[in-house]
């Protein structure tokens, strides 16, 4: 992975997650630059999800900080949702809502 | 066999009769147990939304405790409202005993447990990936909570038919809390058990399938707006 960049679009900041007590995450620190392709490689179980996930704000990490931009993004009532809405994320399994093909289309477009 | 045919005949006849008395009571039994379910659904959601979607100390216990009000009798409902809407209790000043808000109170208290629970399992069976989508697709918390509601919608319609069975068709604390008066509060269960009491039971049978024949329309119209759902 790419490390350090003064530019980076996103950047993670001694970010550890635990799940039930259990550390599965653990970054000192990580810049993602535009305009890269990058590649997440690892066995299960070894917080690939897990990292996708907190890069994709679906959840907060359990301690360290996130910044975008240089800037660092707040969860509760702050910058997340802005910045989450220029991100996008394909599931590996991808889920359908239970409503109109028109439905699951505009569903991101809804504020 | 024969009284069965007879009172289902008498119940047509009921039907047909156009009884301004007949019509009352069953416009207030409705009456009543839409409020109440109307409100048990207002309280019993949310409640069923958060314990099925939060992690917390203790949510076993809730659970356990929200399973065991489901089943609580009749009966024990009238007594405990009873104890606190009678003159001399801490809410008698409210002068609700035998009263339509009593009933109301009472078939509220007995279908929120109901509602709360199957909301829990309506939500808890909602597909985790629709939360994961959701959020992915930049949804904030209030298009969250939307999107796992509109996902289990058919199970919460499901849930609150339940309430609205167990509203309508409950008879000890209507009995209990309303006092079965005439014009006022007398609702068709009440009214059946006052008829069988005084030993007209054709009459009381009669009255029991037009209850049937009501809450079965009711669940028609449930079953369409379901439908109606799938189909949009």
């Amino acid at each position: 992975m790419s490390e350090i960049g003064h530019t980076a679009q996103l950047e993670l900041r001694n970010v550890t997650h635990r799940y039930d007590g259990k550390v599965v995450l653990d970054i000192s620190r990580l810049s993602i630059e535009r305009g890269k392709i990058y590649g997440v490689l690892g066995p299960n179980g070894s917080g690939k999800t897990t990292l996708l996930s907190i890069m994709n704000l679906l959840m907060p990490p359990t301690s360290g900080q996130l910044f975008f931009e240089g800037g660092p993004i707040q969860y509760e009532g702050g910058s997340r949702l802005e910045i989450q809405r220029s991100m996008a994320m394909t599931l590996q399994s991808p889920y359908l809502f239970n409503t109109t093909v028109e439905g699951n289309i505009a569903y991101g477009l809804r504020d | 066999m024969e009284y069965l045919l007879e009172a289902f005949g008498d119940c047509i006849g009921l039907i047909f009769s156009l009884d301004r008395e007949i019509y009352g009571i069953v416009g207030r039994s409705l009456a009543f147990s839409l409020t109440a379910t109307l409100l048990a659904t207002l309280f019993g959601v949310p409640i069923g939304f958060l314990v099925g979607t939060k992690r917390f100390r203790g949510k076993s216990g809730l659970l356990t405790v929200m399973n065991t009000l489901m089943a609580l009798p009749t009966v024990v409902i009238g007594l405990l409202a009873y104890g606190l809407f009678s003159r001399r209790a801490p809410l008698g000043f409210l002068d609700l005993l035998f009263s339509p808000a009593a009933v109301i109170i009472g078939e509220f208290i007995l279908s929120l447990p109901i509602i709360a629970n199957l909301t829990v399992s309506a939500v808890q069976a909602v597909d985790p990936r629709a939360v994961l989508t959701a959020k992915s697709l930049g949804a904030g918390r209030t298009m969250v909570t939307w999107t796992i509601l509109m996902e289990a919608r058919f199970s919460l319609l499901a849930g609150i038919i339940a309430g609205f069975g167990r509203a309508i068709s409950e008879v000890g604390s209507a009995m209990m809390l309303g006092g079965n008066i005439r014009f006022y509060t007398r609702t068709m269960t009440t009214a059946i058990a006052l008829e069988t009491s005084k030993g007209e039971f054709g009459f009381g049978l009669a009255l029991g399938f037009f209850l049937l024949l009501m809450v079965f329309s009711m669940n028609i119209l449930f079953h369409f707006l379901q439908m109606k759902g799938r189909r949009s």
